[in-house]
């Protein structure tokens, strides 16, 4: 069973993958400046963390790309279209645990009340205060970030991709995580020792609360829940949609709407409850295992026709 | 209209730019000292905590450069290790100098000047270097700057 992309979504897909490939590339050279900067920065440090976590979601949605279209197997004989999903929420974890430890991290520092030591260094035959690198490698490491991630939104948003979109997102508020460095840096600068763990604090609630959001949203999925929407955990108006037009079809039965990956499908179950028609089944399987074949499904080819008076599926005549 | 995205970035990017170029223009009082170091030495007295007596060649040469180019008087202090860098972490001394390798287990709790040299003997090869108190950064400049040239 194959299922092809229509044209112009193919052709977005496309561009998003090289959007993601020159993420990619940009990313790679940040975390290569940030490390070379970062010194005993704690800020620097959250957003180097920040940036090398923000190269999964790239790589994530360029292998989910690529199983996507898998042909099903015996042994995963529903395809692979939730693999992006399942990366997705590893990764997310990955986000939040980072995020937690950084947390705790500047706290301790507060707490402690540790200085930050930022030495010199020679550039040209100056001393330079490593500040002012750290402050230039933070305003390198927002700008390609923020440009791609608003190239990648509005494709996120036709090609209904949560990976893309988080990814998307992420990178366009990049500029919040240099800003906040930067004023740690500043802060050390102005002899506010306690600014630089407060940066980093600040960055790295950001770090989780992306995490978390991330999270509920793929868990959403993994549960078969209903599609929703890209940019919150509301329902998407095309769970509705198809509930609705298929409920027309289909008097006395429920409508069971659930997404993998971008795709959305619908089940249409006896509103007298699923089981009932395995009970023949059942009786063919070896008893110790009989109890756990739940339901039946079949796909559809077509639609039938719309029953009479599809609009009162309660009134006991229609047959 | 203009296209909100593209605003977004634009005033990112001009925040960035200003904060930048104000910075730039107060860069010769940064970075700053939080507990005053450079300020309460120059034209005082620079307190060393000696690991050794006397301090030999490169140590010595450091910290009277040092004391030359705050102005100030050099002031020795005698002391197991543990309690000179005790007090440098008090304030109560401003380095802490005597054949102390870069890689010092003291490195997690004081701040660390550049390289004033090599040591020799067996620990061959390794930088030498200066203690501070944690965080003095423009301290640290200071000191990084008087010290220039030692290493080569």
């Amino acid at each position: 069973m194959s299922r092809a992309l229509p044209p112009h979504i193919d052709a977005q897909l496309a561009r998003a993958a090289r959007l993601e490939g020159w993420s990619l590339f940009w990313l790679v050279s940040i975390v290569g400046v940030m490390f070379l900067a970062m010194g005993s920065s704690q800020a620097m440090k959250s957003a180097w963390i920040e940036d090398t976590l923000s190269l999964l979601p790239p790589i994530l949605f360029l292998l989910a790309r690529r199983f996507e279209q898998k042909p099903p197997t015996d042994a995963f004989p529903f395809g692979f279209y939730r693999l992006g999903s399942l990366a997705f929420f590893l990764a997310s974890s990955a986000l939040a645990g980072m995020g937690g430890f950084l947390i705790y991290e500047a706290i301790h520092t507060i707490l402690l009340q540790e200085h930050p030591t930022i030495g010199t260094v020679s550039l040209l035959g100056r001393d330079v205060w490593l500040g002012w690198v750290m402050i230039a490698a933070l305003v390198y490491s927002v700008i390609p970030p923020v440009i791609l991630g608003h190239m990648k939104k509005p494709l996120a948003r036709e090609t209904m991709d949560k990976v893309l979109f988080t990814d998307a997102r992420m990178n366009a508020a990049d500029w919040k995580t240099g800003l906040a460095g930067i004023a740690g840096i500043v802060g050390i600068g102005f002899g506010l020792w306690w600014a630089d763990a407060a940066a980093a604090g600040f960055i790295a609630l950001d770090i989780l609360w992306d995490g978390l959001r991330n999270m509920r949203i793929s868990v959403a999925e993994l549960l078969d829940g209903a599609p929703r929407k890209l940019e919150s955990a509301e329902i998407h108006p095309i769970a509705t949609a198809l509930s609705q037009q298929l409920g027309q079809h289909f008097p006395d039965h429920d409508v069971e709407v659930r997404e993998t990956g971008r795709f959305v499908r619908a089940n249409i179950v006896p509103r007298q409850g699923a089981q009932a028609g395995a009970d023949a089944l059942r009786q063919r399987l070896p008893e110790d295992q009989a109890w756990r074949v739940l339901a039946i499904g079949r796909l559809l080819s077509e639609l039938p026709e719309r029953p009479e008076r599809p609009s009162d599926p309660r009134d006991g005549s229609s047959g | 209209m203009t296209h909100p995205h593209r605003s977004v970035g634009r005033r990112a990017t001009a925040a960035l730019l200003s904060v930048t170029m104000g910075l730039g223009l107060a860069s010769c009082r940064i970075p700053a000292d939080p507990d005053g170091t450079t300020e309460k030495v120059s034209g005082g007295s620079l307190a060393v905590g000696a690991l050794m007596r006397p301090l030999d060649g490169a140590d010595a040469e450091a910290v009277r450069r040092i004391a030359a180019a705050l102005n100030a008087e050099l002031r020795l202090v005698e002391g197991d290790p543990h309690s000179l860098f005790a007090m440098l972490e008090r304030g109560e001394i401003d380095l802490v100098a005597g054949r102390l390798p870069a890689d010092t287990p003291f490195a997690a709790e004081v701040g660390l000047s550049k390289a004033i040299g090599k040591l020799e003997g067996h620990e061959k090869k390794k930088d030498r270097v200066l203690a501070l108190r944690r965080g003095e950064n423009r301290f640290l400049g200071r000191v990084n700057a008087a010290v220039r040239g030692m290493a080569e």
